[in-house]
């Protein structure tokens, strides 16, 4: 069995909502945050397999998140860099996450690189 | 006695061969008693012709009419002798330079006898005098004409080193106008340059005439002291202002009495005129002209450096205008394409979602396939708010942006724009205060615009819900006022009249989303129905947009 458990960053709660209710169907346990801060205060106490992070968000961003998600000790999921910009694959590199889905997406393109990146971890 | 007369008569001699003076002897009368050579030779006559006239022969006309002869011979008889230099008359009618003493004769009881006249020709030296006189005059002239021709080159040199140091045209002119006032010691400088289209001269800058200036006074080509100059391609003197023609009214009323004015020319084109003035009638000579034409040819280089410079500035103004322009574009364009994706990225995902369920033919749960088609409405209307935003931005930009104007009833207008927000959100409670009824002129799809974007802004800056409140009034009769409450987030002072501006976003560091651009098409609508939209900081916190607007729009406002 691959990773299932997975934490969305996202600040548009339809986004969040909508993912929540595609992956839950697809056997994934989702938990949601709104902000890079949020997440964060949730890593605390629990642990994803994977982390699919929108870029531009109040508060903290995908940015400063993943700065400080670096600096934290203990084991670390793979990070999906999940963003509406021109250059998604760009800012992937930008926060060395290991892989990317650009909004708009299909069901199949998210999946197939949820798996992608969770065989290689 | 022998040895006496001997005596007597070697005098006699003496008198009679001196050649250098002219001596003889008068009765007490003045008629001549005695001649001598000297005589002869300076005066002319002969003893016979002379011996027993008057001496007054020897006065010019004048002199003899105003009793000078006799009045000399009174001082000599009362003094003993009377000397002076002064003209005399020979024979041949000819003046010489005479230096005369004459000498009272007394017999020992003092009985006067006659008067011995003494005459020296002093001509030549009166000449060589006056010569010198003449020749120390003519140097100390040419001296002051060195001295005055050195000051005006020094001049000429000082407004070439202003039209090389100074590169805007107003410190090269103020520059220009301290030297000219010195070197020609006059009261009023001004230039005129041609406008745009060359058809006539504006005031650029004056000294002594700046209500020129401030006037903006436009003199045509060809008319007037300064449209002739320019015209006629060259120099004019005026005298007499007051009864010469002048376009400017300004010169009379500051009483300038004398002027002249050259062309600024290069390079063969006219640029303008430079005229200087005095408040005293003075009559500029053709040195001054040329002088000031001198300046003139200097200080047009000036000018035209100046213009060039300017130009040049402004053309790279304009370029970094244009370029920030676009990067605004570039950055807005960015926005945009985000801020459209997000909706469509919920569409198609949950779209994707019940069409997979189908293809795999299975049952979704009815609740959730219901939910699912609620938050892809939702995200429609939200994608078709952000594209009409995005052309009513385009419109007004292009000053497209016209007015349906129709009386409308605004109260279920309002309860519609609610229905459809509330329906965007489940945290927020909006609370609607309405009369059954408020008419008004209005574009309703407009109207309708501004309620709708100041109640998603009310919806996403307060992120963790609450009440919003709308009301719709009538403060005031002819006066339609709509208040738009809620409990989030709040504007800083500072901000509240930015967040009106294009493409603000009130936390746009914080990456919130949006295209920052409801609150200022809102602004501009509301404005064209004649009314002001504005932001409150209600003491309880939150934020309260006010739009006040005439309930029957005034004519004109409406394009």
């Amino acid at each position: 069995m691959t990773a299932r458990r997975l934490l969305v960053v996202d600040d548009d709660p339809n986004i969040r909502e909508m993912v929540e209710m595609i992956l839950g169907d697809e056997g994934y346990e989702v938990t949601t945050a709104g902000d890079g801060a949020t997440a964060l205060a949730l890593l605390d106490d629990w642990q994803p397999d994977l982390i699919l992070l929108d870029m531009k968000m109040p508060t903290m961003d995908g940015w400063e998140f993943a700065r400080h998600y670096r600096r934290r000790p203990g084991p670390k999921a793979p990070v999906i860099v999940f963003t509406a910009s021109q250059d998604a694959s760009r800012r992937a590199r930008e926060v060395g996450a290991d892989g990317y889905v650009a909004k708009p997406f299909s069901i199949d393109d998210l999946l197939r690189t949820l798996d992608a990146v969770s065989s290689h971890a | 006695m022998q040895a006496s007369n001997r005596q007597i008569d070697l005098f006699h001699l003496l008198v009679e061969s001196v050649r250098d003076y002219a001596i003889f002897l008068l009765d007490p009368q003045g008629h001549i008693r005695s001649w001598n050579a000297g005589a002869q030779r300076i005066k002319g006559y002969t003893a016979d012709e002379i011996i027993g006239k008057h001496f007054s022969i020897f006065y010019q006309p004048p002199e003899v009419r105003s009793g000078k002869p006799p009045y000399e011979l009174q001082v000599a008889a009362e003094e003993g002798r009377y000397e002076e230099e002064g003209w005399r008359v020979r024979k041949d009618g000819s003046l010489f330079w005479a230096s005369v003493t004459i000498t009272a004769l007394r017999a020992p009881d003092g009985e006067l006898v006659g008067f011995a006249k003494v005459t020296r020709d002093l001509t030549e030296r009166k000449r060589a005098e006056e010569e010198r006189a003449t020749l120390l005059d003519l140097e100390r002239k040419a001296r002051q004409t060195a001295e005055a021709a050195l000051e005006r080159i020094h001049t000429i040199q000082t407004v070439t080193d202003a039209t090389l140091a100074y590169l805007t045209l107003d410190g090269l002119l103020a520059a220009l106008f301290d030297r000219i006032a010195d070197a020609l010691a006059v009261d009023t400088a001004a230039v005129l340059l041609l406008d745009g289209d060359g058809t006539a001269l504006v005031p650029h800058a004056a000294r002594g005439l700046e209500e020129e200036v401030v006037a903006g006074i436009r003199i045509p080509l060809g008319q007037g002291f300064a449209g002739r100059i320019t015209a006629e391609r060259r120099p004019i003197v005026l005298d007499d202002v007051e009864h010469a023609e002048v376009m400017n009214p300004i010169l009379h009323q500051k009483g300038v009495r004398s002027m002249m004015g050259v062309p600024l020319i290069v390079e063969s084109r006219v640029l303008g005129v430079l005229h200087v003035g005095t408040l005293y009638p003075r009559h500029f000579t053709e040195g001054d002209v040329a002088f000031l034409q001198i300046v003139a040819d200097r200080a047009a280089l000036g000018i035209e450096r100046a213009r060039l410079y300017d130009a040049a500035q402004q053309a790279r103004a304009a370029a970094e205008e244009a370029g920030s322009a676009l990067r605004l574009r570039d950055e807005f364009l960015s926005v945009a394409a985000h801020e459209l994706k997000t909706p469509v990225t919920s569409v198609r995902g949950l779209a994707d979602w019940v069409l997979r369920a189908a293809d795999r033919g299975k049952d979704l749960d009815p609740e959730r396939q219901h939910r699912a088609l609620v938050m892809i409405h939702r995200q429609t209307e939200h994608l078709s708010r952000l594209i009409t935003q995005l052309l009513e931005t385009t419109r007004l930009e292009a000053g497209h942006l016209y007015m349906d104007l129709q009386i409308a009833d605004l109260t279920p207008l309002i309860h519609h724009v609610v229905e459809q927000a509330q329906a965007q959100s489940d945290e927020h409670a909006i609370v609607v205060s309405a009369p059954p009824t408020l008419r008004a002129t209005v574009d309703p799809f407009r109207f309708e615009q501004v309620v709708t974007n100041l109640l998603a802004n009310a919806i996403k800056y307060s992120p963790d819900g609450g009440q919003i409140d709308v009301e719709l009034a009538e403060p005031r009769p002819g006066i339609v006022r709509l208040r738009v409450r809620d409990r989030g987030l709040g504007v800083p002072l500072e901000e509240q009249e930015r967040i009106f501006e294009r493409f603000y976003q009130a936390h746009l560091n914080s990456h919130r989303s949006g295209l920052g651009l409801g609150l200022h098409l809102s602004r501009e609508i509301v404005a064209r129905h004649g009314g002001r939209l504005w932001v409150e900081t209600p003491p309880d916190g939150g934020s309260r947009f006010v739009a006040e607007l005439p309930a029957a729009v005034p004519v004109g406002s409406a394009p």
